[in-house]
């Protein structure tokens, strides 16, 4: 491919940030604040704060109620599709067509994108659960993996930093493998899950505890507290959840220092043998198919973990035949996700005179107990999982198959009012890193601009499904114990990538040898390249990842302009 | 203990009686005058004649009493539209299948058409039909998209039309489209909808 380049020096910056989805905006942010002139690559369409078409509509106003899109239209999304929530009239624009971004599947792996300007910071679940040394040390500690080259120590302080911009909801619960964070006041527990808390705490000695999310309580910084109407993934006109849209591309735009170029696609990283360093990119523009070239002194990769190493394979030259960053040998490797979907449920014959009022955009999560220490020891599997779940109750849709008093005028006044109390708590586990869950570059494969596509073989194994029954097991356990009725435990099956918790693929290491990136997520084969998305990931834990890339890209982003000022860069 | 095996989905309300209230609202829900401009509509995907008898099914499942009937808020044309736009052509060929179906067994069951069975004969044959949907269902957890009982596709597709449509939305179930904020454990008085959203 030729590149037509322009000028030198009107396409050279200080930085280069490649994705503007959760990594990439807290890149642009914290570069630009630190007077970094800064060139922001967005291989989608741009979305301002604000252009959320779907945001304010009730089911009434879509056409097929926003339950399902026509089945033509839906053969452009076979794989989007695979959640079950995603492709629907009110969320269908934040993601991709399959049929235009193509990849290889070896074995089922759902790869869920949207790409637009803040990428999938739009469309994330939100909830944001600090690491703990229990998470750091477990490779170390069981010989999975390599180890962790940071520990609890070097991104508590990143933590505390990213969660006061972001703004994280939550409840402090003093535990040290979850640990507290610099918390907005609290969204409320209701009363089933109260009881729910309660009864676990006396049988078990554990923890739930309202789901930590990026939903502001209080407003900050111009963006608006929840107004309760839990319909995030449309987008929150009132700036009220965490997104690149509302919260960092604002604080990167306003130093005047940030340059946001939507529809450039990165084609490559350049790199310069002499100087042992990336020099740019070079990108090829999604509406008018021009080839570019952009310049600068550092770059930062946030493309997404598929996508940032899809691109570093892409960038392979004759020093590195295999892709920049590959002379470790794992470039593309130890792939994860969690394991989810699993989990129990029951009802509560209870609180039949308790309501609740407002929708609230998270629900309660439980705290790992499993492999804390002695007393926890699991025999059958490594590490653990926690749970997110919710206490409702029953509305109309329990009359397609529960209420049983036959059809008609009682069927239907039945289903007006609300039913009892329900609650399911679904686990989301840990998945250990393994060295043959990888991807590879396909060149047969194309996607619509000609770029080489994606291989992806992955699958979770023995010890997920170990952990899977002994979720269902005990949260059956918690259920019974509680007085709940009819528990009944499930298990949906999940696939690598339906998480949307991709990791791994250019992990973080002590050694060369073995890993792609340092302690401060420098890429060893060229130190001015920096991975700050999910590639990065030495390990999974079980917690939601989002909140762990803000406090790594903080505090790289931090490092690499002190380097660049110490002149090491 | 098996918990998969040993824990089935019950019912949750079970043996009610129905009063002679509720009784005449059926029957009246079933009554061919509840028609609105039933006459005029032209469905896509049903011929006239099924659809009409799809729209007086829905009567039948969701009556008129103090509050709108299914045929009030037109969920036939909801019916209609979903099956004819929402469907590829696999399900709609098997959702076919199952309304044709649907209608010979009433044939079968009480030797007549469906619009011409009495409103008894008419919602004791859905309730059967209900029935033997709802029990191959509990006895089948886990089923796959393709071997879920027509009836229950049906059925849901009528509680969706109804319960997302305006009217009962914002007239017959609690309307807060902005909350503003949230109370995690009111008082609730025993026959007060449900909220809408």
């Amino acid at each position: 491919m030729y590149f037509n380049s322009k000028g030198q020096e009107e396409n050279t910056y200080d930085a280069i940030v490649i994705g503007s989805g959760i990594s990439g905006g807290w890149a642009a942010k914290e570069l630009c604040e630190k007077g970094l002139k800064t060139l922001v690559l967005e291989r989608g369409r741009m979305v301002k704060h604000g252009d959320y078409p779907t945001a304010m509509k009730e089911p009434w106003e879509f056409k097929y109620r926003d339950a399902t899109i026509p089945a033509e239209e839906l053969k452009d999304y076979e794989k989007q599709n695979r959640t079950g929530y995603t492709m629907r009239e009110s969320t269908k624009h934040w993601w991709v067509k399959d049929t235009e971004h193509p990849y290889t599947e070896v074995k089922r792996f759902d790869w869920i994108r949207g790409y637009h300007v803040g990428g999938r910071s739009l469309l994330w679940g939100r909830h944001s659960y600090r690491w703990s040394d229990l998470d750091f040390e477990a490779n170390a500690r069981d010989g999975f993996g390599v180890d962790w080259p940071i520990r609890y120590n070097d991104i508590e302080p990143w933590y505390d930093y990213v969660e006061q911009f972001a703004g994280i909801q939550g409840q402090a619960e003093g535990l040290p493998h979850l640990p507290d964070g610099k918390f907005q006041p609290p969204m409320a527990l209701n009363c089933v899950e109260e009881h729910l808390r309660d009864s676990m705490k006396q049988n078990f000695g554990r923890t739930l505890t309202i789901g930590r999310t990026a939903n502001l309580t209080q407003g900050i910084n111009g963006r608006g507290p929840c107004q309760y109407r839990n319909r995030c993934i449309r987008g929150c006109p009132y700036g009220a959840y965490f997104s690149s849209n509302a919260a960092t591309l604002p604080a990167a735009e306003l130093t005047g220092n940030m340059t946001l170029r939507p529809n450039s696609i990165v084609h490559s990283i350049i790199y310069d043998p002499a100087k042992k360093k990336a020099t740019g990119v070079r990108v090829l523009d999604a509406e008018t198919g021009e080839s570019l070239e952009f310049y600068s002194r550092i770059i930062f990769c946030n493309a997404s973990t598929l996508g940032t190493t899809l691109i570093l394979m892409n960038s392979a030259n004759e020093q590195f035949p295999d892709g920049l960053g590959s002379s470790s040998g794992q470039l593309g490797h130890n792939l994860m996700d969690h394991h989810f979907r699993c989990g129990a449920r029951g009802i509560h014959e209870g609180f039949a005179d308790r309501y609740y009022s407002g929708r609230r955009p998270t629900g309660f999560y439980i705290v790992r107990f499993r492999n804390l220490d002695k007393a926890s020891e699991r025999k059958d599997y490594l590490r653990g999982y926690g749970y997110q779940g919710a206490g409702s109750r029953q509305d109309w849709t329990a009359g397609v198959q529960e209420l049983n008093v036959g059809l008609g005028a009682e069927f239907k006044s039945k289903l007006i009012v609300p039913g009892p109390w329900q609650l399911g708590m679904n686990a989301f586990g840990e998945c250990l890193p393994y060295y043959e869950n990888k991807v590879t570059l396909n060149k047969d494969v194309q996607d619509k601009f000609g770029m080489p596509t994606l291989t992806i073989d992955c699958e979770f194994k023995e010890n997920e499904m170990a952990m899977r029954k002994d979720a269902m097991a005990a949260a059956a356990e918690m259920l019974e114990a509680a007085g709940f009725k009819d528990v009944e435990t499930f298990d949906d099956n999940s696939w690598p990538g339906l998480g949307i918790h991709e990791m791994g693929t250019a992990r973080m290491g002590r050694d060369p040898k073995s890993s792609v990136l340092n302690s401060w997520n420098q890429m060893w084969d060229a130190p001015n390249v920096f991975i700050t998305d999910g590639a990065c990931m030495t390990s999974a834990a079980n917690q939601n990842p989002s909140l762990t890339y803000m406090a790594l890209t903080a505090r790289a982003a931090n490092y690499a302009v002190e380097e660049m000022k110490k002149m090491n860069l | 203990m098996d918990r998969r095996e040993a824990i089935k989905r019950t019912a949750l309300l079970t043996g009610f009686a129905l009063s002679g209230s509720v009784i005449s609202a059926v029957l009246q829900g079933c009554q061919p005058e509840a028609k609105d401009n039933l006459a005029d509509w032209m469905p896509s995907f049903f011929t006239k004649e099924d659809g009409m008898a799809m729209a007086e099914m829905t009567e039948c499942i969701l009556p008129r009493t103090d509050t709108p009937g299914a045929k009030d808020v037109h969920v036939y044309e909801f019916v209609d539209l979903m099956a004819q736009d929402c469907l590829d052509a696999e399900d709609q060929q098997k959702f076919r299948d199952g309304f044709t179906k649907l209608l010979a067994d009433c044939q079968q069951a009480n030797g007549k058409p469906f619009a011409d069975c009495s409103p008894e004969e008419q919602l004791a044959f859905l309730n059967a039909q209900d029935k033997a949907a709802v029990d191959f269902a509990e006895a089948n957890p886990g089923l796959k998209k393709e071997d879920y009982p027509f009836f229950l596709t049906f059925k849901q597709l009528i509680l969706l039309g109804y319960f997302t449509s305006e009217k009962i939305g914002k007239e017959v179930l609690a309307y807060l489209p902005i909350p503003g904020r949230y109370e995690p454990c009111m008082p609730y008085e025993e026959g007060t909808p449900g909220w809408a959203l």
